[in-house]
């Protein structure tokens, strides 16, 4: 935002604060004695603003700027032109406005990724409510699963779900979570789960890897960070230490053992785990390998596009018939 | 001289990154002062990838202001109609 402000102001004194708690007062009155105008440009709350003012010093600030938003440099210079600091001519440069109509270009799960069974299952019980976290399975949350409805912090499903739990929502829910986070952050609200007579079915995500950051070790694998070897430990026998007894441990590319257990532990009068296992295709392909689709048996439904997977387009020769490849209506 | 704004658009596995440090550095080369900031990162899950490479006498912030693209290197044509558009600053999620 110093810099964006700089491009809008090049011929400004600038002073940039480094340390902003406990403010350096003398720094900033020495700063505003030597200029006309005192103009503080932060983000959301005008923090320093109203110390500064307090300090006697006059200044503006969010009479001009924005108090919400990332102050980009249209956003400093469209604010600068309306209060009347920057001539209009001297904002340059065209603001169009995007057609509605042009697709975005969403991230997807990798063709192989074990996470789309659990997805897959999601969307199609549509009244289940999705805690999710973050990592690679947050892509679940996209077309054509729209299968999340919460995302948070790493760790932050289960603890969410807990809360659906105690304030007694009456939708059915789940949370998602993957083995990286369950270790970072989800094992203390899954034993509040147990402790305090929750409900919740806790799903994790063990891919054997921390996938969207670019594979890194974490403790339910044998390598740390950095590749050096570590102790591994598991994630059944740390659910079953937490006191959860309804533990279901499922291949995560046998989709219909996924299914099957979602709905053994949703419907179970206690808190209850699914651990869906399935490397991540990057740490090694799944135990079946790389399937093809078998062009004589292939009959051009389509069912396979809402999978969302790039490696199925469509065939020329078998299916003439218009479909877009993640399967969109 | 006014800062010269590079925008370099595609998916990710087209070479985006690539030609965005090849452009800074022939800037650098050039003698120009250049500043590039890159949005990265979702590419291996097919999403949009997008360089920002600046070249000026001294340059402030390394993403081109919105609607100041000079030259607009175009490797995949969705990505890149966003990023015309000067609305988007790389991929939306929705």
């Amino acid at each position: 935002m110093y810099h964006y402000a700089r491009e809008i102001f090049p011929e400004a004194s600038f002073l940039k604060l480094g340390m902003t708690y406990p403010l350096p007062h003398a720094l900033i009155r020495k700063f505003a004695e030597g200029v006309e105008q005192l103009l503080v440009i932060e983000e959301l709350d005008p923090f320093l603003e109203e110390q500064i003012k307090v300090m006697g010093i006059k200044c503006r600030g969010k009479d001009i700027f924005p108090a919400v938003g990332e102050l980009t440099t249209a956003v400093i210079e469209q604010s600068a032109a309306e209060a009347g600091i920057l001539s209009w001519e001297a904002v340059k440069g065209a603001r169009q406005v995007a057609p509605s109509d042009l697709p975005g270009r969403s991230p997807i799960l990798c063709p192989g990724c074990p996470h789309r069974s659990t997805f897959y299952i999601l969307n199609k019980m549509k009244e289940v409510v999705v805690a999710g976290d973050i990592g690679c399975y947050n892509l679940g949350a996209l077309p054509p699963f729209n299968a999340t409805d919460t995302m948070g912090a790493m760790g932050a499903s289960v603890g969410v779900a807990h809360g659906f739990d105690v304030a007694g929502i009456p939708d059915p829910f789940v949370a998602i979570i993957g083995d990286s986070t369950f270790f970072h952050a989800g094992i203390p609200p899954l034993l509040d789960i147990v402790h305090n007579g929750g409900k919740s079915t806790v799903v994790i995500l063990d891919n054997h890897t921390t996938a969207m950051t670019g594979l890194q070790g974490h403790p339910g694998i044998d390598v740390k960070l950095g590749g050096e070897p570590a102790t591994e430990v598991d994630i059944e026998a740390v659910v079953r230490a937490l006191g959860v007894t309804d533990v279901h441990k499922v291949d995560a590319f046998n989709v219909n053992e996924v299914e099957r257990a979602f709905k053994k532990a949703m419907a179970f009068d206690g808190p209850s785990v699914v651990i869906v296992d399935g490397p991540c295709f990057f740490v090694r392909p799944g135990p079946a390998g790389i399937y093809e689709v078998d062009g004589d048996m292939c009959n051009g439904c389509g069912l396979c596009f809402r999978l969302g997977c790039a490696a199925i387009v469509r065939s020329e020769e078998l299916d003439g018939q218009e479909r877009t490849a993640q399967g969109r209506d | 001289m006014e800062t010269m704004n590079f925008l370099i658009t595609g998916v990710g596995g087209q070479g985006t990154i690539l030609a965005s440090d090849i452009m800074a550095a022939v800037g650098l080369a050039a003698g120009y002062d250049v500043k590039k900031s890159d949005i990265l990162g979702l590419a291996v899950r097919g999403g949009a990838v997008v360089g920002h490479v600046r070249w000026g006498e001294r340059v402030h912030s390394p993403i081109v202001p919105e609607g100041r693209v000079d030259y607009l290197v175009a490797l995949d044509p969705g990505v890149s109609a966003l990023a015309q558009s000067g609305a988007s600053r790389g991929y939306d999620l929705d």
